[in-house]
Order: C-alpha cells, then sequence, then structure tokens
C-alpha cells in the first residue's frame, strides 16, 4: 500500500514537472506572431466594428479609415486561413470579452469550397485565446482532432525555422506584455496596430498569373456554411450588426473565370438574403465603386497595394456608414 | 479517429481509466464498448460489416463445435460457408471495382462499380475472425460461447486499424481477464508508445516527404529513383512498426500482451527470413491457414509425386512447396490491395522464395566452391545487404502507382543518379530552405533506430535495462522521446498510417 501510494507521489509529480517542462517550451519558443497582437487587442479594448474574413480582408481594409468615415473603432482581425469555424469561436470570444457592435465578414468564395487543413491554421488562433468557454469549445470542436503536437507542443511547426536569436526578444515581449509591431514589418508589408497589413506597390508588369481556388456550388463545404450560418445566428442573438462584405478582384481575374465568378456571387446573394443579411459585393452591383485595374493589387488574387486599400477602405466607410 | 490526434490520446486515456476504476466484471465490456466506439466514430455507415462478419463467424463457430464430434461433413459445410461469407464480403468491398476496371478494360464494357470506402481494418478482423473459424474447426480453440466476447475480440480497438492479426487461443482470453492497474506494466506502454510516436512522425512522416515527391513525379526525379526508394523503405519501416508500437502500448496500457508484427526485418538474410520478421502476425497467418493447408492437401501430394517421377525425387519433393509459396505470395499480394502493382509485388516474393527452394542444393555447392561455412561475419552481411536490394526491388511495386512506373523507375535507379536534385524537394512547410534539415534527421533517426535494433539483435534487452532503472532515468527517456518528437517531427502534411488503408 506504502509502496503504491509513493509511486502515485512520483506519477503526479513526474506529470506535474513534464507539464511545466511543456508550458516553459511553449512560452519560449512559441513565436509572437501578429495574430497574438490581434486578439489582445480585440480582448482588451472595446471596438465598434470587428473585421473578420482572410488574407483579402486582412491587406485590403484599414480600420482606422473605416472609421473615419463612420465614426467607428474597429479592428482588423482577418487573416489568411481564417475558415467559418475560427470566425464563428473568435465572434464567440468577442462576445465574452469586448461586445463589438458590429462584425464585417469578408467572404472569400475560394474559402467555401476548400478545407482547412489541420494543425497550425488552428493553433494561430487557438494559441491566443485567454481562457475561456469559447477557448473549451473551440478545443472540443477543432484542436481535438488534430495531430497531438498541436496540444503537446503548439511550437512544433516553429521548431525548424525558430530563430534562436530572437528568442531573447520572445521572452521579454511576452514577460513584459509588450505588443510592439516592429518585428511585423518586412519588404514587402507592414502591419499596423489595428491590425491591417499594408502591402507595398510591386510591378504589376511582371507578376505571374496565380489561379484563384475557383467556386463551384457542387464543391461548396457543408462545415464551412454551417459555421457561417451559426456565426450569423451567435451576432442575431447577441445582438451584434452583421455585414458581408466581398473585396474588388482585379478584372482580369474576373475575366479569366466569368462562370465560376458569377456562381459565387449568385450563390453568396442568394445566401444573405435568405439570411436577412445585408451583402455588399464589390465585383456585382458595387463594381464601378472602385477601379479594378492590376495597378491597384500585389497579385492576380486581389490583394490590394496599401494606397489602394486605403481607397477601398474609404469607399467601404461610405457604404458602411450609408446603408 | 487517427491514431496521432489529441482525440485518440484523450480517448485512450479515458478508457483506461474507465477500464481500472469499473469492478472487474465490468472490464471487458468497458473495452468492447470503447471498441465500438471507436469504430462507430470512423462511420457508422460501417458497423454492418464488422457486425456481419461477427455474427457469421460466432454462428458459425458455435455451428462447428456443435457438429464436430457428430457430423464432422456437416462441420466442415459450415466452416466452409462460414468463409466464404466472410471472405466473400471482404471481396466484395475491396475488389468488387479493381474487377469491374479490369473486364471494363478488356471487354471494352462501361459496367459501373460500386460507390463505398473501405471500411475501416476490414482486412485485418476478416483474417483473424477466418483464422478463429478455422482454429475451431481443427480444435485449437474453443467456441465462444458469448457473443458478445466473441465481439471483443473481432473489434478491440487498438488493433482493428493496422493489426496486429491476433489468435483466439493467445488473445481472446487476456481480453476477457480482469485485472487491476500496474505502474511499471503502464509506464512500459507509455514507452512503448512514446518509441512508435517517434518513428512515425520523426522517421517516417519526413521520409514521406521525399517518398511523395520523387514517387509523384518520377521521371522529373528520374535521379533519385534510388533514394526514393531507400525513403520508402524507412517510411514504410517507420510507418508500419511505428503504429504497431503505439497499438501494442495501448495493449499494454490495457494489461494485454498482443502478438509483435516486427522482428527487425531488415537485418534479415534472406527474403524467408524476411518474412519471419516483417508484418508477422499475417505471415504466420498464412503459413498456419493457408501455406501448410495447401502443402499438406491431397492434389498437392499427387503433385509431388508426378514431379518425383518425372523430375526427379528431390525436385518432386520441392515443387509442391514452391507451388505453396506462389500461391501463398499471390494471397499476400491480393491482400494488400486490389491493384496489379499488389499483385506483382506478392509474385515477386513468390518467386524468389520458390527459386530459393529449388535452388537449395545448388547454392549449397558453391558456397563450398567458394569456400563459405556460412558462419564468417562478411558472409552474414552480405547476405543482409544482398535481402536488403532484393526487398527494396519489390518496394518499387509498392509505392508506385502502377506496374509500368515501378519497372520505369527501377530502370532510372540504376541508370540515372542526381543526389544534388534531393535539396530540391521542399521539406515541410519551410520549403527547400530546410531541406538539408530534414535530410539531417532523417539520418539521425535511421542511425538511432539501427543502433536499437542492432543491440536488440545482438540480444541486448533495451526495454527492460530501462525497467530496472530508477524513476528519474524514466522520466528523463520518456521526456528525451517527447521533446524529439516535438523538436524534430515532420512539419509536413499530417499523414495517417499507411497500413490503416489496408
Amino acid at each position: 500500500m506504502r509502496s503504491s501510494k509513493k509511486t502515485v507521489m512520483k506519477a503526479a509529480a513526474a506529470f506535474v514537472l513534464l507539464a511545466v517542462i511543456l508550458a516553459g517550451l511553449d512560452f519560449l519558443l512559441y513565436p509572437c506572431t501578429f495574430m497574438r497582437n490581434d486578439i489582445h487587442s480585440v480582448t482588451t479594448e472595446a471596438h465598434d466594428d470587428i473585421f473578420m474574413g482572410t488574407s483579402h480582408g486582412k491587406m485590403n481594409i484599414d480600420p482606422d479609415t473605416v472609421g473615419e468615415i463612420t465614426g467607428r473603432s474597429g479592428h482588423n482581425l482577418c487573416v489568411g486561413g481564417e475558415y467559418g469555424i475560427d470566425v464563428y469561436y473568435m465572434a464567440k470570444l468577442l462576445t465574452e470579452t469586448q461586445k463589438p457592435k458590429r462584425i464585417i465578414y469578408e467572404i472569400d468564395p475560394g474559402y467555401f469550397v476548400s478545407e482547412k487543413e489541420e494543425g497550425n491554421n488552428y493553433l494561430l488562433f487557438y494559441h491566443e485565446f485567454p481562457f475561456s468557454m469559447a477557448k473549451i469549445e473551440y478545443f472540443f470542436d477543432a484542436v481535438l482532432e488534430c495531430d497531438l503536437r498541436s496540444a503537446v507542443f503548439p511550437w512544433y511547426e516553429y521548431s525548424l525555422s525558430y530563430e534562436i536569436e530572437s528568442l531573447p526578444d520572445t521572452v521579454s515581449k511576452k514577460l513584459g506584455g509588450d505588443y510592439g509591431i516592429e518585428d511585423f514589418k518586412s519588404d514587402t508589408q507592414e502591419y499596423h496596430e489595428n491590425g491591417f497589413v499594408e502591402r507595398y506597390p510591386v510591378d504589376t508588369t511582371t507578376l505571374p498569373f496565380t489561379e484563384p481556388v475557383l467556386f463551384s456550388e457542387e464543391k461548396v463545404s457543408a462545415q464551412n456554411m454551417e459555421y457561417l450560418e451559426r456565426l450569423i445566428d451567435l451576432c442575431k442573438e447577441e445582438n451584434i450588426e452583421f455585414v458581408a462584405v466581398t473585396t474588388p478582384i482585379p478584372a482580369v481575374t474576373l475575366n479569366q473565370y466569368p462562370e465560376e465568378y458569377g456562381d459565387a456571387w449568385d450563390y453568396f446573394e442568394t445566401f444573405f438574403e435568405e439570411q436577412g443579411v445585408e451583402y455588399m459585393n464589390f465585383n456585382t452591383e458595387y463594381y464601378d465603386l472602385f477601379p479594378h485595374e492590376m495597378i491597384n493589387y500585389t497579385d492576380y488574387d486581389g490583394h490590394m497595394n496599401g494606397d489602394a486599400a486605403l481607397r477601398f477602405s474609404e469607399i467601404l466607410g461610405i457604404m458602411l456608414k450609408d446603408y | 479517429m487517427s491514431l496521432v490526434s489529441n482525440i485518440f490520446i484523450l480517448f485512450v486515456a479515458l478508457s483506461v481509466f474507465v477500464y481500472y476504476i469499473v469492478p472487474k466484471r465490468c472490464q471487458w465490456p468497458v473495452l468492447l464498448a470503447a471498441s465500438y466506439v471507436y469504430y462507430l466514430t470512423a462511420g457508422a455507415e460501417y458497423l454492418f460489416f464488422i457486425l456481419f462478419s461477427t455474427a457469421v463467424t460466432y454462428g458459425s463457430g458455435r455451428l462447428i463445435e456443435k457438429y464436430m464430434e457428430t457430423d464432422r461433413k456437416a462441420a466442415k459445410r459450415i466452416l466452409i460457408a462460414g468463409l466464404v461469407l466472410n471472405f466473400a464480403m471482404l471481396g466484395g468491398v475491396k475488389y468488387t471495382n479493381f474487377i469491374v476496371e479490369n473486364i471494363n478494360a478488356l471487354f471494352q464494357t462501361d459496367i459501373p462499380g460500386i460507390g463505398i470506402l473501405l471500411p475501416l481494418g476490414i482486412s485485418f478482423y476478416t483474417f483473424q475472425s477466418s483464422g478463429y473459424l478455422l482454429d475451431v474447426y481443427w480444435k485449437r480453440t474453443e467456441a465462444e460461447k458469448n457473443p458478445f466476447r466473441y465481439a471483443l475480440f473481432v473489434s478491440f480497438f487498438p488493433q482493428i486499424l493496422q493489426g496486429p492479426i491476433g489468435r483466439h487461443s493467445r488473445l481472446a482470453a487476456q481480453l476477457y481477464e480482469s485485472r487491476t492497474f500496474e505502474w511499471n506494466r503502464f509506464a512500459r506502454g507509455l514507452e512503448r508508445i512514446l518509441w512508435g510516436f517517434f518513428k512515425k512522425m520523426v522517421l517516417a512522416d519526413w521520409a514521406a516527404v521525399f517518398v511523395d515527391a520523387i514517387f509523384t513525379y518520377p521521371d522529373y526525379y528520374r535521379g533519385l529513383a534510388l533514394f526514393g526508394v531507400l525513403f520508402y523503405s524507412v517510411q514504410l519501416y517507420a510507418d508500419f512498426s511505428g503504429g504497431m508500437d503505439v497499438v501494442i502500448g495501448i495493449g499494454q496500457l490495457f494489461g494485454i500482451t498482443m502478438d509483435e508484427n516486427f522482428k527487425r526485418p531488415y537485418f534479415a538474410t534472406s527474403i524467408t527470413d524476411f518474412w519471419h520478421r516483417w508484418h508477422i502476425t499475417l505471415g504466420t497467418w498464412m503459413k498456419d491457414y493457408l501455406f501448410y493447408p495447401l502443402s499438406l492437401s491431397g492434389w498437392m501430394n499427387r503433385f509431388g509425386r508426378w514431379g518425383k517421377k518425372h523430375l526427379g525425387k528431390k525436385m518432386g519433393r520441392r515443387l509442391p512447396i514452391c507451388l505453396a509459396n506462389l500461391v501463398v505470395f499471390f494471397v499476400v499480394g491480393v491482400w494488400h490491395g486490389a491493384a496489379w502493382k499488389y499483385i506483382a509485388y506478392g509474385i515477386y516474393n513468390g518467386v524468389i522464395i520458390a527459386f530459393s527452394g529449388l535452388m537449395t542444393d545448388e547454392y549449397r555447392k558453391w558456397k563450398k566452391t567458394l569456400k563459405i561455412s556460412g558462419s564468417e561475419r562478411w558472409y552474414h552481411v552480405f547476405m543482409i545487404v544482398r535481402t536488403f536490394i532484393l526487398v527494396n526491388i519489390s518496394w518499387f511495386f509498392d509505392c508506385s502507382a502502377t506496374v509500368g512506373q515501378a519497372v520505369r523507375m527501377m530502370g532510372y535507379a540504376v541508370t540515372s543518379f542526381t543526389p544534388a536534385q534531393l535539396l530540391t524537394i521542399p521539406a515541410g512547410r519551410e520549403g527547400v530552405a530546410f531541406t538539408p534539415y530534414a535530410l539531417a534527421i532523417i539520418c539521425v533517426g535511421c542511425v538511432v533506430v539501427f543502433i536499437v535494433s542492432f543491440l536488440q539483435e545482438r540480444g541486448v534487452k533495451i526495454r527492460e535495462t530501462i525497467a530496472k532503472q530508477n524513476f528519474a532515468v524514466h522520466f528523463i527517456v520518456y521526456l528525451c522521446l517527447l521533446l524529439a518528437i516535438g523538436f524534430f517531427g515532420s512539419t509536413a502534411e499530417v499523414r495517417g498510417f499507411i497500413y490503416a488503408q489496408f
């Protein structure tokens, strides 16, 4: 009896030590991403408008410019790889912390016909969530199915690229609660405190054409649509305004795949009409409000350069104010 | 529910916890419930298949036992009916589309295939339950009276995905036995699971990055065909044996010792020896339930007599064995999948074993001429290398998309060699910048596995040695294995286990 008690004590001590080691490694090795700043901002400060969606939203919408027109504060919580499930749980987190007045969801049709990759794509968001019901639900709904390393070593996908020299910086940032943005500036883009990523202009004459993820109604993922519907329902329950937006895509890309884009616009217009949600599509009825020439973009997929993004944000602000 | 997912780990932890806290008489029902919950997570539509296999073999087993003493012919008919039904189900879902495709190609017809995904573990539980039926018929085991206990034998969740193919005489009693928690056994199970994850995530998944690139674009990477097959030999071994370590380790957590499926196969000195060390439970299944019955059958005896009369005494003795080997390895090939490449893979192994059998006297003469006693160290190493090469040739069939591609890649392996091209294959999410790093991890991982295997081959009992150490040493060993997975595990696409698809 005494020996078994001793074994249990040893096992418990080993478990605690292991937990401490793993937590320590997470602290040291999980880098400070801009999502850390974004989640920190939206959970600690009150914002009227929260922009959610994909990389198009991240690079095409500047909340400050929108706010100048609407008179409302805002933060851009979009990022590449942000699917409906992530948006839904971030919205749930917002309802638990700093409930916004409005959620503006940037709709990229390609994200509704593709499946979210497992692993780090969830961790990018999940890891930064403060302890909350939303985090627990997110874990059981998404992270539970992931590779076991996502729970034990959230840093595993950074292990190869992690630069050891940035370790002291990571530690000091985390210890000091530093959410500085100077590290998020590169030769091609710059992150702003409001979550907007400003892309620097590029020579569009030399850009290679990249095929976007093409929409087709048969390929629409039931899971992605389910989370969109849940998000809309959540906003209705919480009395949060919900607006859907599709940012302008270069004319050359639209003309290359008129059928696929046409189907996408019809599909989402019908869907949002049924849901009683305002849908602003800058590739259909609002096409003429923004010039779709390549000069405004940094790629054929529709990511704008900083200047164009500010102009588009102004237009979006007007639309959001007036609708 | 993938074996490497958080949900699986939680599922195992919860099952183990419940298993040890419930009253002892409820332990096996807990295992049964856990097994069916696990199976249901793969899709409720596949439940029919395992229930069908369980019901057919359970019923047949009871009837065989009933008629065995009074009406042996009836027992045999029941056995045949049970086996036909069980294998018909496997054949129906696994091979219908393959047969239809070939008929369509041959006769220019347009017969539609069936739209069904292969049910989880069907090849494994069909063989396991068929083996049980034969064992009951041969009186090697008693028919299970309780249908729920028998259902547990067929569905025991750790092994259902990729084996090992268990024997009723060894596994069943363990499943139903009641147990108390033992820390040492539990710790050894954990250690085995960690070792399995290490092999899978550090070695197999990194090797897979290169295998996928080379075998997906064989013409572009023609200069890497040799590396492609070597990486595949690493991937397949680390993936399958790693999976077995996880499965057997989980069994140990419940206090159940499952049959070993690997015994350092790349140290084999012949293809026959290789099959005694690789996927052992499939090999012994084939030996016990197909090879022996076939080679000892009446018509095989008649064939042997014909051989003796026309080809000489020795040849007459060996021919039936060779033919039985060819049949066995044809079935091994078919078991692996519904594709010509798997049939070629099986036949290739069968032909080598059959040929070796026929050439035994010649080999003996050659060795005598060359003054090789067989105990020389260099000769042992030569045999290992020779077998490794022969095995790698077979992997071309296994890994290629078609037999044609396999043959083409074999040609590339000996005519084209551009190792620098390895550095152009993107490794994980970081791309080509980390390719050298990934290659270094594979090399070091191989060295670690080689040293462990070499020591075990020399009779060093590594796990027993670790078990004798104090608690701190255990903790450090586990921690090192765990951290190695975190630091050096593949950052490429998350993959399932290869043998789970069979």
